[in-house]
């Protein structure tokens, strides 16, 4: 892909995309959210205390990166993102102080699913970042529902 | 009436239970594992909620994910169909706990008519014939040769502590009664710590009679005729039909009214069925009830015109009966062939695969239940019925006539199945002449049926 043919592929996919993620980010409360087209990566982050920019008006931060020219070096993009999953149908709630960017190890509790009453611990699977939290705490949730991405640590 | 109902149940009976939901405007939630994610009943919900992972424990069977799945998506009540649940009288019980209601009996009447030899006695005392045999556990060979001569032989020992068939032993004379009890002792000592007997006779060429009953929370209840159920395999039912074409219309009245009055003598509630065996003389004996709506009922429905499941809500929800038994007309005839992904031609393997082409018969009489289409994949983890192909006709014969046409045009591809069994047994002279009692398919084998495949 030219330089100028991705240009306007980026410009392309900023058109089409952003409103509809900006739309999706706030009428759930996530964070962040990033799609794939092809080879351009969209991310949207949200303003907020947990991540992206302060810009006045609660304007959303938008990076778009293509595999082959690296506009914006995404962090971690060798990393594997490792799906943290319900293990229970009921209340989720997060551990205190999770948020993005925050380093786990395996084991780490990341929140509790709420069944009738009794807590199912949820825990990071291996060592990494955390990348997005997807549930909201107190959400429904059923057996199986991505709760938080995280950014596997490359070995080594 | 409910505000919505959380369906715990997959297949078949989960998109039947959602189509009388949606018919009557009550917003319902389909429970589904993890394989059932892309299934018939998911799609066809407005809401679905994943319970757990393949394994039926984990998901079908799991009571508190279930109730959980229930509150969290403000359900107010669970259908359990049939299989998994239904019949669980702890989950009734805990579904009562978090104030659900659980569309079935309550958990009190389900355990009272949840031990087959209490309700045997308890229905035998409403006025139901029971199969004759011992009073009790036999004290010794004398007892034992005494009883039988008063049951007449032969006899089915059976080990008190028992179930599943295991350490039962036929006994045809006295002679044999003499050999065979203190086997049996052994026997019942050895598998099950506990060497007590009972026995019943043993009814050989029997059929399998059923009668639907509805009975409201307030000591009404209405039947709904019979169902023959008498084509199995290994006790599985694979052809059912109503009414019974054993019977004649006196003898199938005589059971209906004895049924009915008795198991409302009996305090029983919501639906139900009785099943009976039918002897070569048309003596029938109550074998056991089930507190929960069968695989067959849609022939009850094809004769009828009422929806058992909508009843089944109604009576649930704490409304009365609104039918009563003279406005039950039974017409006509119809068929249920209960199509399984079993290899006919394999001694019924179960098959898995994906269903790649897929078209059913249609016109007058035909219903087919089905959670089937075309693309889906059939998990290994649960029962093997694909779908249920219901026929009627204004009598036997065009039933049949519509069936053998029906099961012609029944297409499925990808996966093996057991219809080329039913397009057999259709031909067969022994069903065409209601001449099938239930070990007959395990005597001749199915392959008599189907012959050698093409």
């Amino acid at each position: 892909m030219s330089t100028d043919e991705t240009a306007e592929a980026m410009a392309k996919a900023v058109t089409a995309l952003v409103p509809a993620l900006t739309e999706r980010l706030s009428r759930h409360g996530l964070a962040e959210i990033e799609v794939r087209q092809g080879d351009l990566r969209v991310r949207v982050v949200a303003p907020g205390p947990t991540g992206g920019s302060a810009a006045a008006g609660g304007s959303v931060e938008v990076t778009v990166t293509t595999s082959d020219v690296g506009v914006t070096p995404v962090e971690g993009t060798t990393a594997t993102l490792d799906p943290v999953r319900s293990p229970a149908v009921g209340h989720f709630v997060y551990a205190d102080g999770l948020g993005p960017g925050l380093s786990v190890s395996a084991g780490t509790e990341i929140g509790f699913v709420e069944m009738l009453g009794i807590r199912h611990e949820v825990r990071a699977a291996a060592d990494g970042v955390v990348r997005h939290l997807v549930a909201e705490s107190g959400e429904p949730v059923e057996y199986g529902q991505l709760l938080v991405e995280i950014d596997r640590t490359p070995a080594g | 009436m409910f505000a919505k109902i959380l369906i715990a149940n997959r297949g078949e009976i989960a998109v039947r239970i959602l189509r009388t939901c949606q018919e009557l405007g009550i917003p319902a939630v389909v429970a589904f594992s993890e394989p059932d994610r892309d299934s018939l009943a998911v799609r066809l919900s407005d809401e679905a909620i994943c319970i757990g992972p393949a394994e039926a424990r984990r998901s079908y069977l799991n009571q508190p994910a279930l109730i959980s799945a229930a509150l969290i998506t403000g359900c107010d009540a669970v259908h359990p169909g049939y299989g998994f649940l239904s019949e669980d009288a702890s989950f009734a019980e805990a579904c009562a706990v978090h104030d659900l209601v659980f569309i079935g009996p309550r958990a009190q009447v389900i355990e009272r008519f949840a031990s087959k030899y209490a309700v045997r006695r308890m229905l035998a005392a409403t006025g139901l014939p029971t199969v004759p045999g011992s009073t009790g556990i036999v004290a010794d060979l004398a007892d034992a040769l005494a009883q039988a001569e008063a049951a007449g032989y032969p006899v089915l020992l059976k080990p008190s502590a028992g179930g599943g068939g295991r350490g039962m032993r036929l006994v045809r004379s006295p002679r044999e009664m003499e050999t065979q009890l203190p086997l049996a002792r052994s026997e019942a000592r050895a598998a099950f710590g506990d060497d007590s007997l009972y026995f019943e006779r043993w009814i050989e060429d029997n059929r399998h009679v059923e009668v639907q009953v509805l009975v409201d929370s307030y000591g009404n209840g209405i039947h709904l005729g019979e169902r023959d159920c008498s084509v199995q395999r290994r006790h599985q039912k694979i052809v059912e039909e109503a009414p019974s074409p054993a019977m004649d219309e006196p003898a199938r009245e005589r059971l209906r009214d004895l049924a009915i009055r008795s198991v409302v003598a009996a305090g029983y509630e919501n639906a139900g069925t009785l099943e009976f065996l039918l002897d070569r003389e048309g003596n029938f004996y109550f074998i056991e009830i089930n507190c929960r709506i069968q695989v067959e009922h849609p022939i009850t429905e094809a004769l009828t015109g009422i929806d058992l499941v909508a009843e089944q809500l109604r009576i649930a929800s704490g409304e009365r009966l609104t039918l009563t038994q003279e406005q039950v007309q039974l017409r006509g005839h119809a068929f249920e062939f209960r199509i399984t992904a079993e290899d006919a031609h394999d001694n019924f393997s179960p098959q898995t695969g994906v269903v790649s082409e897929l078209s059913w018969p249609e016109g007058p009489g035909i219903r087919v239940d089905t959670h089937l289409f075309a693309g889906y994949e059939i998990p290994p983890y649960y029962d093997s019925l694909l779908a249920k192909l219901i026929v009627w006709g204004e009598d036997r014969g065009e039933a049949l006539a519509r069936a053998r046409a029906a099961l012609a045009d029944c297409r499925i591809e990808g996966v093996k199945t057991n219809l080329p069994f039913h397009r057999a047994i259709v031909d067969n002279a022994a069903f065409v002449d209601a001449e099938v009692s239930t070990n007959l398919l395990d005597r001749v084998g199915p392959a008599a049926f189907v012959g050698e495949p093409a």
